[in-house]
């Protein structure tokens, strides 16, 4: 089943996520930052990349330019997970890279149902 | 009539277009995504559909019952004699394609009816696109915002007063299949 990332910098969040997916067959790495997000792209992660926006340092949109400056975008997708759905400058330009958004807090069932469909694209 | 959309959208897409009966009407989707996602994309809406699904080509010439997908890092425009154009070009609202550029390249009187749909996605393309379809006649429906992974483009044609309609995914279907069916 295709690799799952799950990039944040809330543990609890790695947790929730991570047993949830599990839970469905899927394999989950995690990743407590943007950096180790493309460290681990550096290492050939491959698949769905499920990253927060707000991270210290590094924050999603920032490792989203990054994904492509490394050339990553064509082995992954990228969902970003967002508490807030407002408008944000730094999205601009970024519209062709990311796939969709998933809204914080999420229920697990829509979570996997979202996922499920996510990965029929990889 | 053209469908824009962004992120979120191939989702949306296959609820709205997905598994469509054969309509007297030729569909053509902007998306902001990937390049190489559309290839699935084309085969999730062609899935059960009675319409022909496909990557648009330049020089493809609109028939009813066909959709086209615009592929990715090429402007779609709709040129003379119902035939379509890719054509490269600067980004246009930081996309390329970009809605706005296909919308406004629909010239008046050029079809019988004319639509226009903006469907979730960030930033603000589609909301010129959308007042020039109804500066020519045309119909412009937006996705509801509070459906939208992201709602500003939606929100942004709303808030120029460049809509006619707005709809949920399923009222959009609802409507294409009412209208076109």
């Amino acid at each position: 089943m295709t690799p799952v990332m799950v990039v944040d910098d809330d543990p609890r969040i790695l947790l929730t996520v991570r047993t949830i997916l599990e839970a469905e067959g899927f394999g989950v790495v995690t990743a407590r930052s943007g950096r180790e997000c493309l460290e681990a792209l550096a290492d050939g992660f491959a698949g769905l990349v499920l990253m927060d926006i707000m991270m210290p340092a590094l924050d999603g949109w920032d490792t989203v330019r990054e994904c492509q400056k490394g050339g990553y975008l064509p082995r992954i997708m990228i969902v970003m997970l967002t508490a807030r759905d407002v408008p944000d400058p730094k999205m601009e330009g970024l519209q062709e890279l990311v796939f969709d958004y998933i809204t914080k807090p999420f229920l697990p069932d829509e979570l996997v149902s979202r996922v499920r469909k996510y990965v029929d694209y990889l | 009539m053209v469908i824009g959309s962004s992120t979120g959208g191939p989702l949306v897409l296959e609820q709205v277009v997905g598994g469509l009966p054969r309509l007297r009407a030729a569909i053509v989707i902007v998306q902001h995504i990937p390049g190489h996602f559309v290839p699935r994309l084309r085969d999730n809406l062609q899935q059960g559909s009675a319409m022909e699904v496909r990557v648009a080509t330049d020089g493809d010439r609109l028939l009813h019952g066909r959709v086209y997908l615009a592929p990715s890092g090429l402007h779609l425009r709709l040129g003379p004699e119902e035939v379509l154009e890719l054509v490269d070009g600067d980004k246009v609202n930081y996309v390329r394609p970009s809605i706005d550029v296909a919308m406004c390249s629909i010239r008046a009187g050029a079809f019988a009816r004319v639509a226009g749909v903006v469907l979730t996605g960030m930033g603000r393309d589609g909301a010129r696109g959308l007042a020039h379809v109804r500066s020519i006649g045309g119909r412009a429906i937006v996705q509801d915002p509070s459906t939208c992974a992201i709602g500003s483009m939606p929100e942004t044609a709303i808030a120029e007063n460049a809509v006619d309609q707005v709809l949920t995914p399923d009222g959009i279907r609802a409507w294409l299949e009412r209208t076109f069916g």
